[in-house]
């Protein structure tokens, strides 16, 4: 009987485990909210030049990914989706960075995905370090000015994305 | 016998031979506090201070582990970076502050020395100094109940018995026994 019982708990455990939702994108904690953006002045994973001070005057989504992160490529149908919603030349504009991967990786991750927006790569690591970044994924949100307004850490919803965007925009006006 | 006749004056003279003990027990301590909080400075060189900063320094995507010895993508970014802000002549405490600037106070092994973080380290200090004067304070009591002061109804009578008895010993003047 208390074997019984036992096995029951267990598979109910098991059962609750393996259904629970994925974690899910939560705003932190970070010094850097509040504070300008740092520059970023870089080459794109196809060899464009990228440089973030163009997107004044547009709300950024500033999302740090790698092709080995299995959270990363939870988000990034999300992203795509959030992506098409936003399309408009004045919209809110999707700006990936390349954390701890290589370019070609990136490359195919964005083929076999259909995302297309610019993605940053960051060999050194050293805009993952300016922006505070532990590990993939993370996502900041700039404002028109430049100045970082929410840091999200774990994979981003589309709907949790448009509500961080619909607070900075009333906050913004 | 003399000897015993003053016990006050005894206590009194050595308290103040202890005096300088305890000015040399408060200058070793000030001394081994400002070692611990300047320590690792001028006589090092570059490679070292770098290490001693990596030392201090949290992995951002790690756990329990500095910068100096983890191996991730992060730490080996950061320790890049502390190598090159050292080489261009900034100190231990501006690469801190930089670090803090990017992830939070939380990324220092060591809590800093200055600020509210700071009471980490100066209260245990505070309290040790408290309780040390507590302790002083109490024993110095304590000896002072166990060996009460004669009263000069009692040196009088001390007094009285020398004379009579006509040996050396009677108290002078300033209460002093002569031998």
């Amino acid at each position: 009987m208390i074997a019984l019982v036992a096995l029951v708990v267990a598979a109910g455990l098991v059962a609750a485990l393996a259904t629970r939702p994925q974690a899910t994108a939560t705003e932190v904690i970070s010094p850097l909210v509040g504070r300008e953006a740092p520059a970023i002045d870089a080459t794109t994973i196809y060899g464009a030049h990228f440089d973030l001070a163009s997107y004044r005057g547009r709300f950024v989504v500033l999302n740090f990914f790698a092709t080995w992160c299995p959270p990363c490529q939870t988000e990034e149908p999300n992203l795509v989706e959030f992506a098409y919603q936003h399309r408009s030349q004045t919209g809110p504009a999707l700006v990936g960075v390349v954390f701890a991967d290589t370019a070609a990786n990136a490359r195919a991750f964005f083929r076999s995905t259909g995302a297309t927006w610019p993605a940053v790569a960051d060999p050194s690591g050293k805009i993952a370090l300016a922006y505070g970044v532990r590990g993939p994924p993370e996502t900041f949100v700039i404002a028109p000015d430049g100045v970082i307004l929410a840091h999200i850490d774990g994979p981003l919803t589309v709907k949790g994305l448009d509500q961080v965007l619909e607070r900075a925009r009333s906050t913004y006006g | 016998m003399a000897d015993d006749l003053s016990p006050p004056m005894r206590t009194f003279t050595s308290g103040r031979r202890r005096l300088p003990a305890y000015a040399l027990l408060a200058l070793v301590l000030a001394s081994l506090a400002v070692a611990v909080f300047t320590s690792g400075s001028s006589s090092q060189s570059p490679a070292e201070r770098a290490l001693a900063i990596e030392r201090d320094i949290r992995c951002p995507s790690c756990e329990a582990l500095s910068v100096a010895t983890s191996s991730a993508p992060t730490a080996v970014t950061l320790r890049q970076v502390i190598v090159a802000r050292v080489d261009e002549g900034e100190s231990a405490r501006q690469i801190e502050r930089f670090v803090v600037s990017r992830y939070g106070s939380g990324i220092l092994l060591r809590p800093p020395t200055s600020g509210t973080a700071g009471l980490v380290w100066w209260i245990p200090v505070l309290l040790g100094v408290i309780a040390l004067a507590a302790l002083v304070s109490f024993f110095w009591r304590r000896r002072s109940l166990d060996r009460p002061m004669p009263s000069a109804a009692d040196r009088d009578l001390v007094g009285r018995a020398l004379r009579s008895h006509g040996g050396p010993g009677a108290p002078d003047a300033s209460g002093q026994a002569s031998l």
